[in-house]
Order: structure tokens, then sequence, then C-alpha cells
């Protein structure tokens, strides 16, 4: 096999071996309730500029390395069950993201999702769904379009929002969505 | 240090952008040239005065563009959509008046140092001080360039002015 | 451009600049009543000045501001691209690569880069949620006032949290 075949063929097994742990994550959260299928938006928008798929395996030792910095951290990590998003870039090209915003919307009322918040203004939307269960949480959602992105959130499990905001300080990681 | 990092990038960002536009004109070129001097900044953030970081990065990015001119020959030409000067997106409230978008081409076609002085110290408003460190010049050779500059574009100004 | 011209410029400049001593601003101008060419450059560095004030600091554009911050992330040195680099090692990545990649498929435990990674992508996660929040807030704050936006967004919390308790309440 000459060089270029060989670099062809470690290429195409190098991308084919590192998108099944992905898609091995993904297909583990697709039967868990809180689950949301957002759709494809690929096809007009191209490749998602992030996808994070976290399953609970991952979830479970990421729970685990952070009980001893954080108790508070690894309990809320312990109710999760996965972690999905998916953000798109919109080059001011809204109305196939917006459409997809419409459609979920009334995949998750159909499915019992109940809505939370819902914020429509021209230049933006925000959409937040929870899934309940006899009173326990299942899931939530999380969508927001504008000009700029197209995002969608769907945390599986149970989430408390007040946590989360003292246990981001926990995670020492900067993370700066450029909200200017 | 990414959050450092961040920061330098929120702080001077735009003006970094507005150097390069103004030497090179085409703005994919300024883009690819802004984005070499931030990937300088971000391998080299540990030696670098933090007090110092402006005066490197638009002397980084300066240099970097007139790399890039320097093989390029200006013998290129350029997409005249691509030109700093031109109104279009967001360069259209900057340039409204007529004045603004022919200042813009003059400016543009002043030789260097003349064009890096003009857009430094008149444009992106960096101190005489600040600018003699970009340029690695001296305070008194600022000005002196300054004023050539200044001189002429006033000369044409005049020319286009009834 | 002549010394004549060169002290000219310097007066003009430290004119406009605001550096002249008022003495010296008098003298200039008092100069320019009797030298039209004197106040012919003056008048035109005003209005050069004034020129020069529609321009400002351009706004970077999108597609760049986007590179910019993501070129930590970039130059990250990655181990698994580190193996096609070298061309003579090409021959002998694909057992290395195999090996990984079975690991990621049925981990056992996660590297330390792996789980490194899940932080960072459950940080990403989290700060969109509080962006949404944020937002929400905002658009509520912009159209009924501040106490409102608290209180509206405050109760998405609290319905969660409630919701919650329950749970907590069917376990015990």
């Amino acid at each position: 096999m000459n060089r270029s075949k060989m670099n062809r063929f470690l290429t195409g097994l190098f991308c084919l071996l590192v998108t099944l742990p992905v898609i091995a994550q993904e297909d583990e959260l697709k039967d868990l309730p809180g689950y949301v299928d957002f759709g494809d938006l690929s096809v007009t928008y191209g490749e998602p500029k992030l996808t994070i798929n976290l399953g609970g395996t991952m979830l479970n030792f990421v729970g685990m390395m952070s009980s001893s910095e954080s108790p508070e951290t690894s309990d809320l990590i312990s109710k999760l069950k996965g972690i999905r998003v998916q953000i798109y870039s919109m080059d001011e090209n809204v109305d196939a993201a917006r459409s997809q915003f419409s459609e979920t919307k009334g995949n998750l009322k159909s499915s019992g999702w109940e809505p939370v918040v819902q914020v429509n203004e021209d230049d933006e939307q925000v959409l937040v769904y929870m899934k309940m269960d006899k009173g326990n949480m299942e899931g939530m959602t999380v969508m927001v379009v504008d000009n700029e992105e197209a995002v969608f959130v769907n945390i599986i499990g149970q989430l408390n929002p007040e946590e989360l905001g003292r246990v981001m300080d926990q995670f020492d990681v900067d993370v700066d969505l450029d909200m200017d | 240090m990414s959050k450092k990092y961040r920061q330098w990038v929120k702080a001077y960002q735009d003006q970094a952008w507005t150097v390069a536009r103004y030497i090179l004109k085409d703005a994919q070129e300024a883009e690819d040239a802004t984005q070499e001097a931030f990937v300088k900044l971000w391998n080299n953030r540990d030696n670098i005065d933090p007090e110092k970081i402006k005066p490197w990065l638009m002397r980084v990015t300066r240099n970097g563009c007139l790399d890039r001119l320097r093989r390029r020959r200006e013998n290129v030409e350029f997409d005249e959509s691509h030109m700093a000067g031109e109104s279009s997106g967001p360069m259209q409230d900057l340039a409204a008046t007529e004045t603004g978008a022919w200042l813009k081409r003059a400016i543009g076609g002043l030789k260097e140092p003349y064009r890096s002085l003009v857009v430094l110290r008149d444009v992106n408003q960096h101190s005489y001080e600040e600018v003699a460190g970009m340029l690695e010049l001296n305070l008194a050779q600022v000005k002196t360039y300054l004023h050539r500059a200044r001189k002429q574009l006033r000369e044409q100004l005049s020319e286009v002015r009834p | 451009m002549n010394e004549y011209d060169e002290k000219w410029e310097e007066r003009i400049n430290a004119l406009l600049d605001g550096e002249l001593s008022p003495d010296d601003a008098d003298l200039l101008k008092a100069e320019a009543t009797d030298d039209g060419e004197l106040a012919r450059a003056i008048i035109e560095a005003y209005q050069l000045q004034q020129a020069m004030d529609t321009l400002s600091v351009e706004r970077a554009p999108d597609s760049l501001r986007k590179k910019l911050r993501a070129i930590p992330a970039e130059q990250k040195p990655n181990p698994f691209f580190a193996i096609f680099q070298p061309r003579w090692a090409a021959a002998f990545a694909s057992v290395p690569l195999v090996i990984i990649a079975l690991t990621l498929i049925q981990p056992d435990t996660p590297t330390e880069r792996e789980l490194a990674q899940a932080r960072e992508e459950m940080a990403i996660a989290f700060a969109y949620l509080d962006r949404a929040g944020v937002i929400t807030g905002r658009q509520i704050e912009s159209k009924v006032g501040q106490t409102m936006a608290d209180a509206v967004t405050g109760s998405v919390n609290k319905a969660i949290q409630s919701h919650n308790l329950t749970s907590k309440e069917n376990e015990v």
C-alpha cells in the first residue's frame, strides 16, 4: 500500500473509530424518557459547530472525580443521566432553525413536556421545557435561536438550577459565550 | 491563562482588525493576518510583559500585515468589494459620509510607516508613546512622521473639496 | 518638506492636539492672520481632524471573533493528530490507534484527558443553560422591570426546585 493510500486508510479508520464513542453515548441516551430529538439542521447549516453527548457512564466518572473536591458537585452530577448539546452557526439565515424550533416544540408538547419559559422576540427566541413523571423531573430542554446561533440543550435526569450556579464555580473552566 | 487570553481578545480584537484592514485592505487577508497575530499572542503569552500586551499585539499585527504585503508585492488586484473604504456591512455606519469613505481610501493609500501611524494614532486613538512602542520609533520620530502623513492627507483633501 | 514646513506642521499639530500653551496658540493664530498659506493649512488641519473623528475602530467580523476564541483549543497538541504528522510513522499508526479507539468504545476507566474534556463539555452545557436564564431575565426585564424579571426567573427555579423536593420526599 503506497503512502497516500495508507494515509487515506488511516484517516478513514480514525474518523470511523472516533465517531463510534460519540454514537455509542448518544445511542445509550435515546431510550431515556428525558431524551429529546432535535432533528437535523446539518442540511441547512452544515455540521454543528459544537456537539456534546455525555452519557451516564462518563458522568458517573466525572462525579466520582469531583466527590473529593466538592460533594455538592458530585451530588448534582449523580442525578444526571445525560447531557446533550448541539449548536449551529446561523449566518443570519434563521428560517430553517425557527422552523425546527417550532417542530420540536410541537413534539415536546405532544410527548408530555411542560413549558416553563418562552421568549419570542424578533431577534431571539428562547424555550425552556421540563419533563416530569409522577412529580419527578426526568429532563430539561433549552432551545435558543438568534441571528448568530441555534442552541439546543437537553439535560436528562434531575437538575436544580440553584445548585447549578453554585456548582459552576467548582468546574474551574473558563467558559465565555461572548454575550456582548 | 485561558481567561486572561479571552480578556485580551475582547480588549484588542477590534483594534488589531482595524490595523490589518487598513494595511491589507482585503477583508479576508486582514482576517487571516489578525488571526495569525493572536496565535502568536497565545503561543508567547508567558513571555510577554502583561503591561505591554497591547503594543506587542499591534506591532505583531502590523508586521504580519507588512510581510503579507511584501509577499504580495502590491501587484495583486483586489476585489473592490472587499476594500477598506467601501460601504458594506458594519462599515456602512462608519463611512456614512462621502468624506469618511474617501478618507479611508486615502489612508489606505499612504506609504508605510505613515499609514500605520495614522491608523494607530488617529483611528485607534493610541497615545503617542504607545504608537512609538508599537512601531519601535522614538517619540520625536512618531510626531514628525505623523505630521508628514497628515500633511499628505490634507493636501489630498483640499484637492477633492471645492 | 523643508525645515520651515516642519516647524509649521509641528505647531499646527500641537494646536490640534491641545498641546500648545494659550500664548503660543494665540501667536500662531496671529501669524495666520498675516499668512494666507498658514491660515489655509490650519483650516485644512481642522477639516482633516473633523473627518478623522468620523472614523473609529471597526468591529471585527463575527467569523474572526469566533476564530480568535477558538485559538487556545486549536493550539493544544492533540496526540491523535500527532500520529499523522511524521509521514514515516504513518505505517505504524494503525496499531495504537485501534487500541485507543477500543478503549474509548468500551471504557473501563476514562483517561485523564477524556475526563477533562467531559468536564469542559459539561461546563459549556451549563453555561448555555445559564445564558438562557440570563436571556429570559433580560427580555422580561426590558418589558416589565427588574422586580418582575427576578420574580419570573426565580419562579422558573422554584418550579424546578419544588418538583425536585417532591421527588426527594418520595425517595424518603
